[in-house]
């Protein structure tokens, strides 16, 4: 753990993917100007006269001020909210470059989400998968839960296939209470169950929220030569022209979004387009301004 | 029909065609490869395209290939013909002996449709040898005959035949099928063959046939036909039939007049026809001529020549080419000799002090009226005293103006310079000594002289005075060409008071140039060896007539110079045709001949004669002969008879090459007319084919 630690690379990503979400963090509550102690998730349970043992801390001085009785705020475990982050990290999310890289740009919004959630004195945890969840971290509401976090989402390559459905079905084993659950992937191996089981999530109280990462090459298609796609998750190879194929491809990928999309709202599931060549803010305001409408 | 080329070296491009797919399958091999997490919609989308887009791409390399290939096709200039030539089929199929004879007269320059006639002549020669059966002998005479043509006799190689077609040119020559024919059938009467064919290849012009010749064989085992390689189109064409040219001395001392003759052999009016004569290169005049259909028109200049001394003259049409169909007709050259300064030596019997009483004072001024820029005519005098035969050497013309006599010496000085070519002119007046003159200078006289004599004496009746007039003048003289009625007027009108006679009983070698209107002779013409001599038989001064002081003297007397010695007053009549040559003169040892292209030729002599000769001359334009004798210049003309090229009609036909002849056109070898078409057909498929391209692209999206 120690040589983990003092990993100088491992260290300045850690601190990157920090820096980032607090970036997003703050440009998006900048963006939507209200407190983020406002939010829902700070549940208040009750006040239980003091008793040697408890918090300190957690003495209400106002209520001592006004009763001249030591009064402990109580914040009841099962009240707080669980945050299920799942990440996608198979091949397929290897695609682009740098920043725009849509696992990266994932891991960013997955950090951002902790940070926020965090900050909210909500407990966030972590599962990445590929076909089965590979890593998982479980949720607490601690501060310093961000940096495992983050260290989690750093060391979490692009490799291997995928199998969103068994992830979400051992995600789903592990939920206890009101959990939100939150998915980053690009879908692209969209199990007709995958919907069904977090349909089913949702059902069971669980607020349910798809980022779909995708990048603008796979939305826009803008090739021109004559190439060969190579599947970077099977054998697949596609000669093509791109330019001839562009207006089919365009026509059957909208259809896939649109479709997935459809499902989603019909299911009552949150969804999320995320484009990789689009700043990570954008998508998460998006779904931040939607929540504060619907709240 | 059998598909030919005439340039099939070209279809190795057709190579080319495989370019397209080549480019598809490099593509094929250099296509990007990506990484895609997305190939699954890729692979979805070109599935349900695949079907139409394989179609489509199928669709376009095949047009792009085929564009290609019919590119290639189009240089390549397909043509078609009928199967193993139409031609050679139509025989009896037993082994036959064949001539072909090929038209490379000049007429075969012409073009049509944008190809030359003797070029078609040769390509379709070419495919005929290649046509006909191996059992077959294949023989080539060419027309007009000509030691750089030998004529092949039929052989069963075919290869001496193509060679010689390859090297094979048009010439400049006349045709006559006349000669060409009768060596033909020589050739096949010592075939063994038992059948004999004769193909005439040519423009079958109606001016290429001489009608003395007439190809037939009793046996009926010769067949002669003839292949119209313009298959019978009217061909336009308009040329320069003649340049002339004469002084015109009324007009100025150096003027011409010059005449170009256009001949229109087309069916068609042409308007302002532009029209250019060059004297030495440079441009002299420039006119415009209309000419109905059919016609010879002339156009006439006149030009002030300052140059003395043989002149490359050159007339010239601009035309288009829709109108004439052979263009080396359509300028003509001739040799303009303004002569050379005619030396003269005037020995005057009668000088004065007093300028208008000397005896020569007129005759010096109308020899030499500007000065001597202004006159060719150097004039000298001299006193009978001082006169010796020194004073002969380079003189071309003598003046013996009122001499009462000379010594023996100059008399006989006189005599040898006149006999050996030179030219005198003799002026009477009271002073000569008749009996010196019959005594020394008979030889030079047309007669004895008999003394002078007053024309008041026999006057005419009409008139009044004591005086004759000339009257009757030689106009075929070349000095009296140039008068006409009005300009013989001042002449014809001034009285001659006394003149000399002589005894004109009989006048050998003599003739009377003009007579007085008493009928005595006034000018007597005597040719003395090789050289001549005029006797004027009045003065030349106004001691017995007024004649000197009339604006008729001037060009009297410049013009008898001129005649006497012979020199400058025409084209020069010695120009030659495409095909003559020319003997050089006797004291012309080594010559060398400047072709009109430049090139010099050293010329051999003539085995008989021990005189270079020339060779015949093969190209029109002007030759230059740099020999020990002088330069010369020869102008060469091609023979007007080819610039027609009206087609033999089908009895002029008949009767040229025999009644069982018949007549062929290109298409039944597949040439030209045909690999017109071919031409045209390949345009359209490309204009199609490109058109089906950018379709196919449009659908394509």
């Amino acid at each position: 753990m120690a040589t983990r630690l003092l990993d100088p690379d491992l260290l300045a990503k850690i601190g990157n993917l920090s820096v980032r979400a607090r970036a997003v963090v703050d440009g998006v509550l900048t963006g939507l100007h209200k407190s983020p102690h406002h939010g829902s998730s700070i549940e208040f349970a009750e006040h239980k006269e003091y008793a040697p043992g408890d918090e300190v801390r957690h003495i209400d001085w106002k209520a001592y001020g006004r009763l001249d009785r030591y009064y402990v705020k109580k914040f009841e475990d099962e009240t707080n909210l669980r945050c299920a982050l799942l990440l996608d990290a198979s091949t397929s999310m290897a695609y682009g470059d740098g920043e725009e890289q849509k696992l990266a740009h994932a891991r960013t919004l997955a950090a951002a989400f902790a940070y926020l959630l965090l900050r909210q004195q909500d407990a966030p945890g972590l599962s990445v998968f590929r076909e089965r969840i590979d890593l998982f971290v479980p949720p607490r509401a601690k501060t310093s839960h961000f940096n495992e976090l983050a260290e989690a989402l750093v060391r979490s390559e692009a490799e291997g296939g995928t199998d969103l459905a068994a992830a979400v079905e051992q995600t789903a084993e592990r939920l206890q209470g009101r959990n939100l659950v939150v998915v980053f992937s690009d879908f692209f191996d969209t199990q007709p169950e995958v919907l069904r089981l977090l349909a089913r999530l949702k059902t069971r109280k669980n607020d349910v929220v798809l980022f779909h990462v995708l990048h603008g090459d796979e939305l826009d298609f803008p090739f021109e030569h004559l190439s060969q796609f190579e599947d970077m998750e099977s054998d697949t190879k596609v000669l093509a022209d791109p330019v001839a194929i562009a207006a089919e491809y365009r026509r059957v990928f909208g259809a896939f979004v649109d479709d997935l999309r459809t499902r989603c709202l019909s299911g009552g599931i949150d969804y999320v387009l995320a484009r990789s060549d689009r700043p990570p803010a954008e998508a998460l305001l998006a779904f931040l301004l939607r929540r504060e409408r619907a709240v | 029909m059998n598909l030919g080329f005439v340039n099939p070296a070209l279809l190795w491009g057709l190579l080319a065609a495989a370019l397209p797919i080549v480019i598809h399958l490099i593509n094929r091999r250099r296509a990007r490869k990506v990484s895609f997490a997305a190939t699954y919609f890729v692979q979805l989308s070109n599935q349900r395209l695949a079907r139409s887009l394989k179609l489509k791409q199928w669709l376009l390399l095949a047009l792009r290939t085929l564009l290609i290939a019919a590119l290639v096709a189009w240089l390549a200039r397909p043509y078609t013909r009928p199967p193993a030539d139409a031609l050679a089929a139509a025989d009896t199929g037993r082994p036959t002996a064949r001539l072909i004879l090929l038209d490379a007269s000049l007429s075969m320059q012409a073009r049509h449709n944008g190809t030359g006639l003797f070029e078609r002549a040769v390509v379709k020669a070419r495919e005929l040898t290649r046509s006909f059966p191996d059992s077959d002998a294949v023989g080539l005479v060419v027309a007009p005959l000509g030691d750089e043509r030998p004529p092949l006799a039929p052989s069963f190689d075919r290869q001496p035949v193509l060679d010689a077609l390859k090297r094979l040119t048009p010439t400049y020559l006349p045709n006559d099928f006349g000669p060409a024919l009768e060596r033909a059938r020589a050739l096949l009467e010592g075939s063994a063959l038992p059948e004999r064919r004769v193909y005439i290849l040519g423009d079958l012009t109606r001016a290429g046939y001489d009608h003395d010749f007439r190809f037939d064989d009793p046996e009926g085992k010769s067949r002669v036909t003839a292949i119209d390689v313009r298959e019978q189109a009217a061909l336009p064409n308009l040329a320069v039939a003649a340049l002339e040219a004469e002084r015109a001395p009324f007009s100025g001392p150096r003027d011409w007049r010059v005449r170009v003759q256009v001949a229109n052999f087309g069916s068609q009016p042409i308007s302002a026809l532009p029209l250019s004569v060059s004297i030495d290169g440079k441009n002299a005049a420039d006119g415009f001529l209309d000419l109905r259909a059919g016609e010879t028109g002339i156009k006439e200049f006149v030009v002030a020549v300052t140059q003395i001394g043989r002149l490359e003259m050159e007339a010239a049409i601009g035309v288009e080419a829709d109108v004439d169909a052979l263009e080396i007709d359509n300028r003509r050259h001739g040799v303009l000799d303004t002569g050379r300064d005619i030396r003269t030596l005037l020995i005057n019997g009668r000088p004065s002090t007093t300028r208008y009483l000397d005896e020569i004072f007129y005759l010096k001024q109308a020899l030499n009226p500007g000065g001597i820029d202004r006159s060719r005519i150097r004039a000298r005098s001299l006193s009978p005293e001082s006169f010796t035969p020194a004073a002969l050497d380079e003189i071309d013309l003598v003046y013996l103006c009122h001499v009462p006599r000379l010594s023996s010496d100059a008399a006989a000085a006189l005599v040898s310079f006149v006999t050996n070519g030179g030219a005198l002119f003799m002026s009477m007046g009271p002073n000569i000594d008749v009996e010196a003159y019959n005594r020394d200078l008979a030889a030079l006289l047309p007669g004895p002289l008999r003394g002078d004599h007053i024309g008041g004496d026999r006057i005419d009746p009409g008139r009044t005075g004591s005086a004759v007039y000339l009257s009757r003048l030689d106009t075929q003289y070349p000095a009296f060409r140039i008068f006409n009625d009005e300009t013989m007027k001042s002449l014809t009108t001034t009285p001659v008071r006394r003149y000399m006679t002589f005894d004109s009983a009989a006048l050998p070698d003599t003739t009377i140039l003009a007579a007085y209107t008493d009928g005595s002779p006034a000018l007597a013409l005597k040719q003395v060896g090789q050289g001549r001599s005029l006797l004027y038989t009045t003065s030349v001064s106004r001691s017995w007539t007024d004649l000197p002081i009339q604006p008729g003297f001037l060009p009297l007397m410049q013009e008898l110079a001129a005649a006497l010695t012979t020199t400058g007053d025409r084209l020069d009549p010695n120009s030659k045709q495409v095909g003559e040559w020319l003997r050089l003169p006797d004291n012309a040892r080594q010559a060398t001949l400047i072709e009109p292209s430049g090139r010099r030729v050293k010329l051999t002599r003539d085995a008989a004669t021990d005189r270079p000769v020339t060779p015949p001359f093969s190209v029109p334009g002007f030759y230059r002969l740099d020999s020990s004798a002088g330069e010369q210049i020869v102008a060469v003309e091609t023979d007007l008879r080819e610039s027609d090229l009206t087609p033999m009609d089908a009895v002029t036909r008949a009767e040229a090459f025999g009644s069982g002849s018949r007549l062929a056109g290109l298409a039944e070898g597949g040439l030209a007319e045909q690999r017109v078409e071919m031409a045209a057909a390949m345009a359209w498929l490309l204009l199609l084919l490109l058109l089906g391209e950018a379709l196919v692209l449009r659908w394509m999206g």
